[in-house]
């Protein structure tokens, strides 16, 4: 490889076109938007559901201790499983990739 | 001019989505045409792929250190992108039929772009890789060590390759 070769082939490889493209900054910024509404539509739903199981135990606070009783005495593979079902799902509803 | 520092902390700190935009203004012209080479110009899908490495520099800046430089950081990310979307198959442009005697007259800047971009394919994607990041984006071979992982007495071997078979098919071709 001679030296004028090497620099004739560096010329050539620089970048000769300066992309700034306003539209392809918008759509990123756009497709992020989108992504965090999606997301807090998605935790407002998990909340709606979550409060709508947890007011109405309030008023029957007593009873409801009985059947935490009645869950804690079941299998412990079935605690174990429900429990780690509910920690997958809130580290998929809190990861940012989601 | 704000720096990228000073941006990102914005960014973590308070979701400032107006500084992420001026942080892509500032990178999308080497980051697009970072991926251009390296899908030897389907401009198209390197454009597609720039925006999912946007993405995630978005979703992944809490976890910049700057114990190396935002833009090679970002390359990193865009070229494991790119790897990412090089497992599905993609089309591969020939180019033995190409004209490249034209790269010696007087062309646009973007259709000298475009056959460079082309010419990319007599390379392997890690002699793309390194020949691209080394002399077009003109980063240091440590720097391209630590975006593509490849030791660097690698990355040396891989950027006078690549130089040497792009030499040999352009004077083949001219």
């Amino acid at each position: 490889m001679n030296t004028n070769d090497d620099s004739f082939l560096n010329s050539l490889l620089q970048y000769h076109t300066r992309l700034v493209d306003q539209h392809f900054v918008d759509n990123i910024i756009n497709n992020i938007k989108a992504k965090n509404k999606f997301r807090l539509k998605v935790m407002a739903v998990a909340m709606f559901l979550a409060c709508s199981l947890a007011i109405p135990l309030i008023g029957s606070i007593t009873e409801e201790f009985s059947l935490f009783n009645a869950f804690t005495s079941l299998s412990p593979y079935i605690i174990t499983s429900f429990l780690l079902s509910m920690v997958g799902f809130s580290a998929w509803l809190t990861n940012e990739n989601f | 001019m704000v720096d990228d520092n000073t941006l990102i902390a914005r960014i973590i700190s308070n979701g400032d989505q107006h500084a992420y935009a001026t942080l892509i203004k500032k990178y999308q012209g080497p980051i697009r045409q970072f991926l251009r080479r390296l899908t030897t110009g389907e401009q198209a899908t390197a454009d597609d792929i720039a925006q999912e490495a946007f993405l995630r520099i978005y979703q992944k800046l809490d976890t910049f250190l700057g114990q190396s430089s935002f833009s090679t950081w970002a390359h990193k990310i865009a070229y494991n992108c790119f790897l990412k979307y090089k497992q599905k198959a993609y089309h591969q442009y020939e180019i033995d039929g190409f004209d490249f005697s034209i790269l010696e007259a007087e062309i646009e800047d973007i259709e000298r772009d475009l056959i460079i971009e082309r010419l990319m394919n007599c390379l392997d994607i890690a002699e793309r890789t390194c020949v691209t990041l080394s002399v077009s984006a003109g980063m240091s071979h440590q720097e391209i060590s630590t975006i593509t992982k490849f030791p660097l007495g690698t990355v040396k071997s891989h950027i006078n390759r690549g130089k040497q078979k792009l030499i040999d098919k352009i004077n083949q071709k001219l």
